[in-house]
């Protein structure tokens, strides 16, 4: 019994020491201090289809002082660097760069117009090798050069990502931009029968200023695995109104409708979706009906609006205004752009197998004459605090 | 003290002489001859720095005069009869034991031609008064805390427990201190394995002298190298009452203001009895609240460590620039900044707690300050670092087993160790590691972690949470 105490208390020993060892080693070289760092927060990947080079920029944050006296200020600044690959041309920056840059907390990934129309397979690849990259950043095409973007100075002067972001959340609240992550669009891209519409990042003058600001107005067609075209912003609208309940769900949209001589302008909330899919003498056709709840927003006349009859003409020319527009994007996209960007190909695949192994061989020529059918359905349930009596109305 | 194994002797002289031999180079060994007796002597000897002197002399000497003189008649016998109407007689048949009995406050009478000598106790000491408690301070129940006599700490729980159930047995522990020690129990509810186990452990220990409990909770407990106190302490007698109503058994050393109660469970631990004067949804709301804070203060620093050095990737964006901004120009690694904080805050709090407590106080302002905002402005650590280190420290202290919360504070640092070198991965690994130990832990018999036990979840819930008054067990404070 003694000797076989004595070992197993010598193999604890030693197993208290093996844990030890580590430690000293200065603990762990896998180590990543956050004084080393610098965060990338956004990325601009450009390519010349003359010279076959990438240009890759970063927007790097890190603290601007080294004073410890308070909370060092962060700064937000651009570098940029060029290669033959997207990879070579990203390790190239760390000789520019004298800090670790890590990428989990980067956001946007901006891409040059010439790089999504001519790499973009290449780009998308890259993105979803590395492991650094998350999944959830979004994916937003600049109308020229991306790296340019990156430099533009944000007004109010904080930090590019934070603008961006802002930007990005305020999308709910106006819907006419439109923002994909990496995941979603790794989803879509390689599909040959439907299309996409992610984020286009532009710059706009301010009115008042001589200064520019970003701007996410407006939305980038992909087709086949490439950028298309630009769409305005009142198509991405449309595009959100018809995408799956993710995208609507928490999205507020105002339309002015004009009646008679009247003009109000309205809060809508699109409350329910159905797309309906089907195929008559053998051709593919959509109906679409929605359901939108209304809040009166303004009107430039005085309108009695305690009369049921009053609302009720109200909320079917606000259905008629909707219906049109839709309708006008919808031909727009199957005419003009000719890319189903909603994704009905996708639908007819899951609900009609048999007659879509038909249609998908001329796809390309059956969804531009595709007949889709909106019906809107309006409700407003809010009038608001003021309210026009008939007697107001009568302006006595 | 080796006494000599001596019956009493015939002649009291004799005897006293042997007293005197024990009790050598011991100025305050009284010896008070009874003057006018016939028939032999008669001799009282005690230690008059134990003994209420005065009041010796009012009951004692004065009521043998006044019988002697009354009955005019003096003998043994009556000044025999005159002592037993003053309190209970003790009757010593050997020398070493009526030394013992001096030894411990008593008074012992020798007569001539007696086969024994006889004692009568009557401490003179001084002792505290019955105080409010210092640790385990409550706002709803009692306000009594034990104190270091032995008599008055029975009594306390005798008050509250007025039922001839209520057993006790009593254990001289030291060779040299003879301390009474006093294990009480509820026969009716104590399991009769876990009484049996308890006395052969108490029976088992060995000392020369007992000054402090915690050296019977060292002897009687199952786990030595165990960080965490198996057995519980407190200075309250309401509960040692509910536990003794729970089944547990109680021990009481004179001398020590605190009870140790065994078997106890982790989570008993956790609950103090405030739990159970509270309102429910309070209490309740308490425990998880406590749950949490021992999470915290076990796993705060080595959290932080972790995330900020491994997994970066965890940190919100708008929490990440914050930590970039507050560490930039920080010289040390995270690891050696908390290790830094972390020992000057227990430098502070064993510091505040020494000193005297007006002392102790500034000391306290003096360390906040100090770590606080001296150690930021010079840019040694970072702010983060103070406000976890800080959040430990004061989620340790609602732990409220002070003996459990140091166990919690000590393996902070291997747990910083392990996330230092691991990360997460690391902190898994040695929370498993001591929950293993947790599991293997025993208290007189009764697993560790006891209500979490095999019998699912939902019985586990119902010993966790504290229904209303009206819905509770019995035992468990209902009535």
């Amino acid at each position: 019994m003694e000797p076989l105490k004595r070992s197993r208390a010598g193999f604890k020993c030693l197993l208290l020491l093996s844990m030890l060892l580590p430690f000293a080693a200065s603990c762990s070289p896998d180590v990543t201090e956050i004084s080393d760092l610098t965060l990338i927060m956004a990325v601009g990947i450009d390519y010349d289809p003359k010279t076959s080079r990438y240009t890759f920029s970063t927007y790097n944050v890190m603290p601007s002082s080294q004073s410890t006296e308070q909370s060092a200020k962060l700064t937000g600044w651009v570098v940029s660097t060029s290669g033959t690959s997207i990879l070579e041309t990203a390790r190239n920056l760390r000789v520019l760069v004298g800090k670790q840059m890590i990428w989990q907390h980067n956001k946007f990934v901006l891409i040059g117009e010439e790089a999504a129309r001519h790499s973009f397979y290449g780009i998308m690849d890259f993105l979803m090798r590395n492991r650094q990259v998350r999944l959830s950043s979004y994916l937003i095409v600049s109308e020229g050069k991306a790296s340019d973007k990156l430099n533009v100075r944000v007004a109010s002067g904080d930090l590019l990502s934070n603008d961006l972001l802002g930007k990005a959340r305020n999308e709910k609240e106006w819907g006419k931009s439109i923002m994909l992550s990496i995941q979603e669009i790794a989803n879509w891209y390689p599909s040959s029968y439907r299309g996409f519409v992610t984020g286009k990042i532009d710059v706009e003058s301010l009115p008042a200023h001589t200064q520019e600001a970003l701007s996410l107005r407006g939305g980038a067609v992909f087709d086949k695995g490439k950028f298309k075209q630009w769409i305005k912003g009142d198509d991405v609208l449309v595009v959100q109104l018809l995408s799956p309940k993710n995208r609507w769900g928490n999205m507020e949209f105002v339309v002015s409708i004009a009646q008679e001589a009247n003009r109000a302008t309205l809060f809508f909330k699109e409350v329910k979706q159905s797309v309906h899919t089907s195929f008559r003498n053998g051709k593919p056709c959509v109906d679409i009906a929605l359901s939108f709840s209304a809040t009166m927003g303004e009107i430039d006349q005085p309108v009695p609006l305690d009369s049921p009859a009053e609302i009720q003409k109200l909320e079917l020319a606000a259905s008629r205004e909707l219906e049109r527009m839709i309708d006008k994007s919808m031909a727009y996209f199957q005419r003009d752009v000719r890319t189903d960007v909603i994704g009905f190909s996708e639908l007819f695949a899951q609900r009609h197998p048999k007659q879509w192994a038909a249609a998908k061989v001329n796809w390309a020529e059956v969804f531009p004459s595709m007949p889709v059918n909106v019906h809107a359905d309006v409700k407003i349930d809010r009038l608001g605090m003021i309210q026009y009596t008939k007697v107001q109305a009568n302006g006595e | 003290m080796k006494e000599k194994q001596v019956p009493v002797q015939a002649s009291a002289a004799s005897n006293v002489r042997f007293i005197r031999q024990l009790f050598d180079h011991n100025e305050y060994l009284v010896v008070r001859e009874i003057s006018g007796i016939g028939n032999g002597s008669a001799i009282l000897v005690y230690l008059k720095v134990l003994i209420d002197e005065k009041a010796m002399n009012e009951f004692v000497v004065r009521k043998i005069s006044e019988d002697q003189s009354r009955l005019d008649r003096a003998s043994s016998s009556t000044i025999l009869h005159s002592l037993h109407t003053v309190g209970s007689v003790a009757s010593i048949p050997r020398i070493d034991a009526a030394a013992a009995f001096i030894a411990d406050a008593g008074i012992v009478l020798f007569l001539d031609n007696h086969p024994s000598a006889y004692g009568i106790k009557l401490p003179g000491y001084e002792t505290r008064p019955i105080e409010e408690p210092k640790i385990e301070v409550n706002v709803r129940g009692p306000r009594e805390s034990f104190i270091e006599d032995l008599h008055t700490n029975l009594g306390l729980i005798f008050r509250k427990l007025k039922t001839p159930d209520l057993k006790t047995i009593t254990y001289i522990i030291g060779s040299e201190s003879r301390t009474s020690v006093t294990l009480l129990y509820l026969q009716s509810k104590i399991d009769p394995g876990v009484l049996n186990e308890l006395k052969r452990r108490m029976e088992q220990i060995k000392l020369d002298i007992l000054t402090v409990n915690t050296q019977i909770e060292e002897r009687i407990q199952d786990s030595t190298w165990s960080p965490f106190p198996q057995i519980m302490n407190t200075e309250r007698p309401d509960r040692v009452v509910t536990a003794l109503n729970r089944g547990k058994a109680a021990i009481i050393a004179d001398g020590t203001p605190i009870a140790l109660i065994a078997p106890t469970t982790f989570f008993e631990m956790m609950h103090p009895s405030e739990d159970l004067y509270e309102r429910f949804y309070f209490a309740n709301f308490l425990r998880v609240l406590r749950l949490f804070t021992l999470f915290v203060s076990l796993f705060g620093p080595a959290l932080y460590i972790a995330v900020t050095t491994f997994h970066l990737e965890m940190i919100p964006t708008p929490l990440m620039m914050a930590f970039l901004s507050s560490k930039a120009g920080v010289p040390f690694p995270t690891f050696v900044e908390a290790i830094l904080m972390e020992i000057s805050f227990e430098i502070l709090r064993e510091a505040s707690l020494r000193l005297p407590r007006a002392v102790g106080q500034s000391v306290s302002i003096v360390g906040a300050l100090v770590i606080g905002e001296a150690a930021v402005q010079s840019g040694i650590v970072s702010r983060p670092m103070v406000i976890v280190v800080a959040t430990t420290g004061i989620a340790s202290f609602t732990i409220p087993a002070f003996s459990t919360a140091i166990s919690f504070r000590m393996l902070r640092f291997p747990f910083m160790l392990l996330a230092a070198y691991d990360g997460v991965l690391g902190i898994s690994l040695g929370f498993l590691a001591l929950l293993f130990h947790l599991c293997s832990l025993q208290s007189c018999g009764v697993p560790f972690l006891n209500p979490v036990s095999a019998k699912g979840w939902r019985e586990t819930l119902q010993k966790f949470i504290l229904p209303p008054v009206k819905y509770r067990a019995r035992n468990k404070g209902g009535s």
